[in-house]
């Protein structure tokens, strides 16, 4: 039997679609087995924090397809409509191959035009500045910008390079944008972070709750789970809570829009009818719970020159005190019903639903939420008060009672949470600011104490005043597009990057907006082109291989740190008397002193194969000579795995392990993962007869944390009348500098529109489709009008996702970050709409 | 020179530094699972059946239907797929399988199976 090409392509796709679903096809379909010219080996996806696992087909030097990889427990076979981005994103017609500098007359200028130019010259020019930077003003005038999409391996190698090589904390994740107010609810809560649940809730659950997340469209393999459940187990309900209908509320149960910021009120309001109906669990919180308040009137972590940092009486504390389960009642007694209502603008029957879902002690609840939790200025809070809601009722921490917060980037957790490539820390937990962390950093790292500075360098939003303030001068930014991804572009992202006084290098596959406004361009090697490893959100690492070479002279984020190191003599780095305690590093490059170290080195070359003895190439390890992935991992793991670590519970398998399992959740205790933390018979931290322990705070309890509701940093006035919230669409992930340069979907959703309610449009005298204008008080931007579609507004805010280079609405948003976290708030500021 | 963004058309592209050649046009197949809403099978099948590209191959017991997705003259495999993900009776859909191939390949190549 003949088929074409053709025909045979689309045999295998039912096939492969058939068997996933437990069915089995015609003769003629089933025919078709997989293609043995293509090889096939597992991954994990490159985009959400979902964590997929695919199947990566690969034929002469090419993906050329891809498939939901059926052993991979997060998503079953299954994947979502960007998958079909995945065997594409590396092949976009404008990815850059070559080193690219800004010239005039043959010689570096910062008002010159790109030049291609070798690495050599590349890191020439870039260790040159380096250096200067580093005599005139010391570490802190250097800085990097890295990402939730690094690698673990990629992450750890940078965190090394700036922490201990440079010895600048000015190291700072994207996930800062995304992630930073989960991490503090987390540390200040529980005292470890990251969830206590993991995935297999969403088919225990009785009850699901979103708050502030549209995992329809952005996590919708989870979605997919959830739906199942939804529709399979009698009894079982959604809740839905959003600033806007979009695609959750037509599975909602209960469909609640509010007023943005007042999910601070309504958290309060549940915990208030837990507590006047008595449904507390009285013996949870009286053996695991301790009651606390928080410093209130805390700002808005603007600028300290801000009118609202200096009306603010207590900008930017943090500090909570213990106090009563009485007082605790009280404060949150205020919170009525008729109140949070009034203020939220939900009617009462459906908050009151909400709340007896939560207080139902025989309903087991999951809730949700992603960025409308954590991008708020008070993100740390409002993270806190859904925990407070769950810890009153003992829900948490068993199979379907679970708080979860749900991650943006393919190894937010992985990466920028766990290695700690944040300013303020170091991997496991540790921070800077703790002398016995730094010293137990130093200890693994084999340097001389007082190489890690303690104070916390500048954080993301930190990072652009900075630079426009010309105290950072040189800045390298790796595997994120910042520049359309910062709020308030106009007044604090370009000034900085533009600063005549600065130096900035961008690492990209494609020349993004971010790319465009640096001095270097350094083409990266992305995703299936390196061996690499993510962490997903329910902690879950998992690894893959290297399956096809990068184009041109492309090189990884990996390469490109551990290389440049070699371009620095440890005394052009150290100062004499650090040196004096380390004389064995005297005349060694910086590469030596980090990578060369007897652990990042420790393990030979190997041919790198899989089960059926397929050989992948690695070109890290081939052109160091050892196998660095390996060496990077284990040396990280002493951190979390070793005898004698400072914090338990983060402990991760050996390498080898990874390659050979779908993803490994941590704590990972004689080689097996852990479910469900903190509970006795699914986290082996916790002993026989102690039932919960959250062994992240010294005496085992966890914080419940009293904070009030504070109205936003800019609410909408007579002058900038409408809410404007910002956000993703379902076909491009986050900035689209890799899933627009798929031209058929592109296509499909090519430029971003401002959603608005047709009343709201009415009232401007403008229609569907229209060109208008949308300004702040910083920027304005030209886009058209959509009141249909899958996001609808309600009357007085408008969305305009921010996928789009061509329309930046980081132009209009203001740079207001959570005083605790420091991240940005992207879901409300003030704007309005005009006729052109 | 100055290096311009994505938007530019394909023969400056390839004359760029670092420039990759242009791709051929490629052909799009998609396996996707569609999961129906209770008793609205017959309306998502007829509905589905005559949008361009998509052949139904299967329908499992659970009220899910195999179907295949790929580039026509009219309309683009990633197109549709989105179509079917938003169809009325639809509640959810998700992709299993994605492969492209080159346009030249496709018909001059006979595969034996």
């Amino acid at each position: 039997m003949k088929l074409t090409r053709r025909e045979f392509m689309k045999a295998n796709a039912a096939a492969a679609t058939a068997a996933v679903a437990g069915v089995s096809l015609p003769a003629k379909s089933a025919l078709a087995a997989m293609p043995n010219e293509i090889r096939w080996d597992k991954a994990a996806c490159r985009f959400c924090g979902t964590g997929c696992g695919v199947l990566i087909g690969a034929r002469d030097g090419k993906i050329v397809a891809t498939q939901g990889d059926p052993d991979a427990p997060v998503n079953k076979g299954l994947n979502c409509i960007k998958g079909y981005f995945l065997s594409k994103i590396m092949y976009g017609k404008d990815r850059l191959t070559q080193p690219l500098l800004r010239k005039s007359n043959g010689s570096y200028d910062k008002e010159g035009d790109f030049e291609p130019v070798s690495w050599d010259e590349a890191f020439d020019v870039m260790a040159d500045k380096w250096k200067e930077a580093l005599k005139k003003k010391g570490p802190t005038s250097v800085g990097m910008f890295g990402s939730g999409q690094w690698t673990i391996f990629e992450g750890y190698a940078a965190s090394k390079l700036m922490k201990a090589g440079f010895r600048s904390n000015n190291l700072d994740p994207n996930a800062r944008h995304c992630m930073a107010s989960a991490v503090g609810a987390f540390m200040r809560g529980f005292g470890i972070d990251e969830p206590m649940g993991c995935y297999d809730d969403l088919e225990h659950a009785d009850v699901f709750v979103l708050w502030g997340a549209n995992m329809a469209e952005m996590h919708p393999i989870l979605w997919s789970r959830m739906t199942n459940t939804r529709l399979t187990k009698p009894g079982c309900e959604v809740h839905v809570l959003s600033t806007y209908e979009h695609r959750c509320f037509e599975l909602g149960d209960n469909n609640m829009v509010f007023t943005p910021q007042t999910d601070l009120a309504i958290l309060n309001y549940i915990a208030n009818y837990i507590i006047e109906n008595k449904a507390y669990n009285e013996d949870f919180i009286g053996k695991h719970v301790n009651f606390n308040a928080t410093t209130e009137d805390i700002g808005y972590g603007l600028r300290p020159t801000h009118a609202l940092e200096k009306a603010a009486k207590n900008s930017g504390k943090g500090k909570f005190n213990k106090i009563s389960f009485e007082e605790y009642a009280k404060s949150v007694s205020e919170y009525t019903l008729d109140y949070a209502s009034e203020l939220s603008g939900v009617p009462k029957e459906a908050l009151l639903k909400l709340a007896k879902a939560y207080a139902d002690p025989a309903k087991k609840v999951s809730s949700y939420w992603t960025m409308g939790f954590n991008q708020h200025t008070r993100g740390v809070w409002v993270n806190g008060l859904l925990y407070n809601v769950h810890l009153l009722m003992g829900k948490i921490s068993e199979p379907g009672n679970s708080p979860f917060s749900l991650t943006g980037q393919p190894s937010a957790c992985g990466t920028a949470r766990e290695v700690g490539t944040f300013s303020h820390r170091l991997p496991a937990d540790l921070v800077v600011k703790n002398e016995s962390h730094r010293k137990f950093a130093e200890k693994i790292w084999k340097l001389p104490e007082g190489t890690i500075p303690a104070k916390p360098g500048y954080h993301a939003a930190l990072q652009n005043r900075m630079l426009k303030d010309g105290k950072l001068n040189v800045y390298w930014v790796q595997c994120n597009n910042n520049m359309q991804a910062a709020a308030n572009m106009n007044e604090e992202t370009y000034p900085g990057y533009r600063n005549p006084e600065n130096f900035i290098i961008v690492s990209d596959p494609y020349p993004t907006v971010t790319a465009l406004a640096a001095d270097l361009i350094l083409p990266t090697s992305m995703w299936m082109e390196k061996e690499g490893a993510y962490g997903n959100a329910e902690r879950r690492t998992q690894f893959w291989r290297q399956q096809v070479d990068a184009p041109g002279d492309s090189k990884s984020d990996m390469w490109q740190v551990m290389e440049f190191a070699k371009r620095f003599q440890i005394e052009e780095v150290w100062s004499e008397e650090l040196l004096a305690k380390m004389p064995e590093h005297r005349g060694k490059t910086l590469y030596q002193v980090l990578y060369e170290n007897g652990q990042v080195d420790a393990y030979p070359l190997q041919k790198i194969t899989d089960d059926a003895g397929n050989i992948y190439n690695n070109d890290e390890s081939e052109h160091f000579g050892y196998y660095v992935q390996k060496g990077m991992f284990e040396e990280y793991r002493m951190f979390n795995s070793g005898k004698d670590i400072i914090k338990k519970g983060h402990e991760l398998a050996p390498f080898d392990m990874y390659h050979k399992a779908r993803g490994i959740r941590w704590p990972v205790i004689d080689g097996k993962e852990t479910l469900w933390r903190f509970r006795e018979g699914y986290d082996p931290h916790v002993k026989a007869g102690e039932e919960v322990k959250f062994y992240g705070k010294k005496d085992g309890k966890a914080n419940i944390i009293f904070a009030p509701y504070e109205p936003a940093a800019e609410s909408p006035d007579e002058n900038f009348d409408l809410w404007l919230c910002t956000g993703r669409v379902l076909e491009h992930w986050h900035s689209g500098s890799m899933t627009r340069r798929v031209p058929e979907l592109h296509r499909a959703f090519p430029n971003a529109m401002v959603f608005m309610h047709p009343a709201d449009a009415k009232k401007r005298g403008v229609r569907r489709g229209q060109e208008v204008k949308v300004s702040s008080r910083r920027g304005e931007i030209q886009l058209r009008v959509e009141t249909r579609g899958r996001n609808r507004m309600p009357e007085g805010l408008v969305f305009i996702p921010w996928f789009d280079e061509g329309v930046l609405v980081n132009k209009l948003t203001l740079d207001a970050t959570d005083p605790l976290s420091k991240e940005t708030d992207y879901k409300k500021c003030a704007c309005k709409i005009t006729k052109l | 020179m100055k290096v311009n963004s994505r938007f530019m058309k394909e023969n400056e592209a390839s004359t760029m530094p670092g420039g990759m050649p242009a791709p051929e046009g490629a052909f799009n197949v998609c396996g996707i699972l569609v999961h129906v809403a209770n008793g609205r099978m017959e309306e998502v099948t007829t509905n589905l059946s005559v949008m361009p590209g998509v052949e139904i191959h299967a329908e499992a017991a659970d009220g899910r239907l195999v179907i295949t997705v790929e580039d026509t003259e009219t309309e683009l495999a990633a197109n549709t797929m989105v179509l079917v993900n938003r169809a009325d009776g639809v509640i959810n859909s998700s992709l299993v399988y994605h492969q492209f191939e080159s346009q030249d390949s496709l018909e001059l190549e006979d595969v034996s199976s």
